[in-house]
């Protein structure tokens, strides 16, 4: 039994156009200690995915099952759902600044998480500090009585992983985290976040991202998302070398890299659907150069691909070796 | 010969009643006609602000540009209308660059209006449609609104627009920085090509060092309104002098789990030797 289960989750959402899916039959497990990153372009329904996992908005329609240690989050109330959020599960979102109250100390805000839960004043403002230093806020004691907007990029989200990180969650969702951050203070986020994981041997954490360099340096293992589907998971290591759907293979084309300079990229066509404008079959199919007339019809499940891997494509056999 | 010559440029912001914040500090550069120079910076570096000050949507303090014998900022007459002809900017955000009530034809037309470039309606809208297939949309595409393109769609659009009076220098701000990355390597081709077709000048101003050493065949490297290095594609990512330069480009995360670990054992390396 994983520590986190995802079974055919799906999102719902009404608009005037009708009820809208927007993330489709997504399955996914994590063990403690994993690192996980989910990957996909914007619209591809990663963001929704994992605030579905908190049942962070209301007005989705979430069916499907999600498991942690054996409780099913779907059917807790919402007053039980406080006490996973932040306790059991804690989430980095991609805009530090939004995440944190401008009216109130970083002391206080690190600190709350474990207030709400009961723990006296003092203890927690202590706790908060050493949370803070840990993480490599300098003189974190005197920064707590600091306000946000005394804070660079970086060390706000520093402040939002203590908050995160500060009841000991079990599972820890990073929402491109360094997405808005500059390419010097990005790689200190990743190394803190890695320090983080290396230091929480039991933390399991689930990286959202679209930048497939940072999946390279952080994650073990790679769920890529298209249109609201998951279409392959894998290990880094195999998605980097052999990558199995031929979305995957394209997008790797298609990525200008400082490392491989190439005379000229190799763009995907077309661009990626809405999920109001998803096509039928694979999803994937009117942008993919390998599609056959199956693949506008039929929607390809996941099946097993490699040791590790899944992949849901029809052709999925015989693109390993044409890619490969 | 130089295109465009950028020499001693400052410009201070003066916040009102904080204190000042010089975001160019005489800055200069050189883009020969025919090549994609780059500029390369993190949020704040200035970099922006020289793009505007280049395309006149904004005024040095000191310093001057001069574009192919026109003095940009003290341009009038005829010859601020040729630099306002020639000189076209492409935005990072093709949501706020295209004003919404226009069409498409409309706005890619809107510039060959203004410089009278086509004699009739008929010739415009034929160039409108040469320009829309161009950038990879379609004849059909001129009636509709920015609305109902994506992104990438709408900086093809841009694009159009500006090729559409025939310039000379191409200033591109963070042209792909908004885009997917599937649709990104469409823009960046794009870009490539027209330049080739068209015999641009660009300057392409990013924060991408993977997409500006794809593109750029000059880089210059500017923080905190200076400039630290300036040089050609392969000395600057691949004998990067100066310490700001090479910090920057070790930050940059490598699209492949095998690179990660053969850094981790130079490091080790290097502590034991």
């Amino acid at each position: 039994m994983s520590l986190l289960e995802v079974r055919r989750l799906c999102v719902d959402v009404a608009t005037r156009a009708g009820q809208l899916r927007l993330v489709d039959d997504f399955e996914l497990s994590l063990e403690p200690g994993d690192r996980v990153a989910l990957v996909g372009e914007s619209g591809s329904g990663k963001t929704v995915t994992a605030r579905a996992l908190m049942r962070l908005d209301p007005h989705f329609a979430l069916s499907g099952s999600v498991r942690l240690g054996g409780t099913e989050l779907l059917a807790l109330k919402e007053r039980e759902m406080v006490r996973v959020r932040g306790s059991r599960i804690g989430m980095v979102f991609q805009d530090p600044m939004d995440a944190l109250n401008p009216l109130q100390t970083i002391g206080e805000q690190v600190s709350e998480p474990l207030r709400i839960r009961g723990v006296p004043r003092k203890e927690a403002l202590d706790r908060a500090r050493m949370m803070l230093d840990e993480l490599g806020v300098v003189r974190a004691g005197e920064r707590m009585q600091a306000y946000p907007h005394e804070f660079s990029g970086g060390m706000r989200q520093r402040v939002v992983l203590a908050m995160a990180l500060i009841a000991e969650p079990d599972v820890l969702i990073a929402d491109e985290p360094t997405t808005a951050l500059d390419v010097r203070v990005q790689k200190q986020v990743l190394d803190l976040l890695e320090e983080v994981a290396e230091r929480r041997r039991k933390l399991s954490v689930l990286l959202i991202t679209h930048d497939l360099a940072v999946v390279a340096g952080f994650a073990q293992r790679v769920v890529v998302m298209y249109a609201g589907r998951k279409v392959e998971e894998c290990s880094t290591m195999q998605l980097f070398e052999h990558p199995s759907h031929p979305y995957t293979a394209a997008l790797l084309r298609a990525l200008p890299r400082i490392d491989r300079p190439v005379d000229r990229l190799e763009p995907i066509a077309g661009f990626p659907p809405s999920p109001a404008t998803r096509p039928a079959g694979c999803a994937f199919h009117p942008r993919c150069r390998l599609a056959i007339e199956l693949c506008a019809r039929e929607r390809p499940i996941l099946r097993p691909c490699s040791e590790s891997g899944e992949v849901a494509c029809h052709l999925a056999q015989p693109v390993v070796q044409a890619v490969g | 010969m130089s295109l465009l010559r950028v020499s001693d440029v400052s410009r201070t912001f003066h916040p009102g009643g904080k204190t000042p914040v010089p975001a160019l500090r005489e800055v200069s550069l050189s883009i020969e006609d025919g090549e994609t120079f780059g500029l390369v910076g993190e949020s704040g570096s200035g970099k922006s602000t020289l793009a505007r000050c280049v395309v006149r949507l904004e005024h040095p303090d000191a310093g001057s540009i001069v574009y192919d014998g026109i003095d940009v900022a003290r341009a009038g007459g005829s010859e601020l209308s040729r630099l306002r002809r020639e000189v076209q900017m492409v935005f990072q955000d093709p949501y706020a660059s295209l004003n919404p009530r226009m069409t498409v034809g409309d706005l890619v037309g809107e510039g060959m209006l203004i410089h009278r470039l086509e004699r009739s309606e008929e010739a415009r809208r034929q160039r409108v449609v040469e320009l829309l297939t161009m950038v990879g949309l379609e004849a059909a595409d001129a009636k509709r609104y920015p609305r109902s393109f994506s992104g990438g769609q709408r900086q093809r659009i841009a694009i159009a627009r500006a090729l559409a009076v025939r310039p000379r220098l191409l200033v591109c701000d963070e042209p792909v920085s908004a885009l997917d990355v599937s649709v990104q390597a469409q823009v960046i081709n794009l870009l490539v090509d027209m330049q080739a077709q068209l015999r641009l000048t660009m300057l392409f101003i990013g924060h991408n060092l993977a997409v500006i050493r794809h593109i750029c065949q000059r880089v210059a490297v500017i923080s905190s309104g200076q400039i630290v290095e300036t040089g050609s594609r392969d000395r600057i990512f691949d004998h990067p002098q100066h310490p700001y330069t090479q910090a920057l480009l070790e930050a940059v995360p490598i699209p492949d789990p095998k690179a990660k670990h053969h850094g981790h054992a130079e490091v080790i390396h290097a502590n034991w030797s």
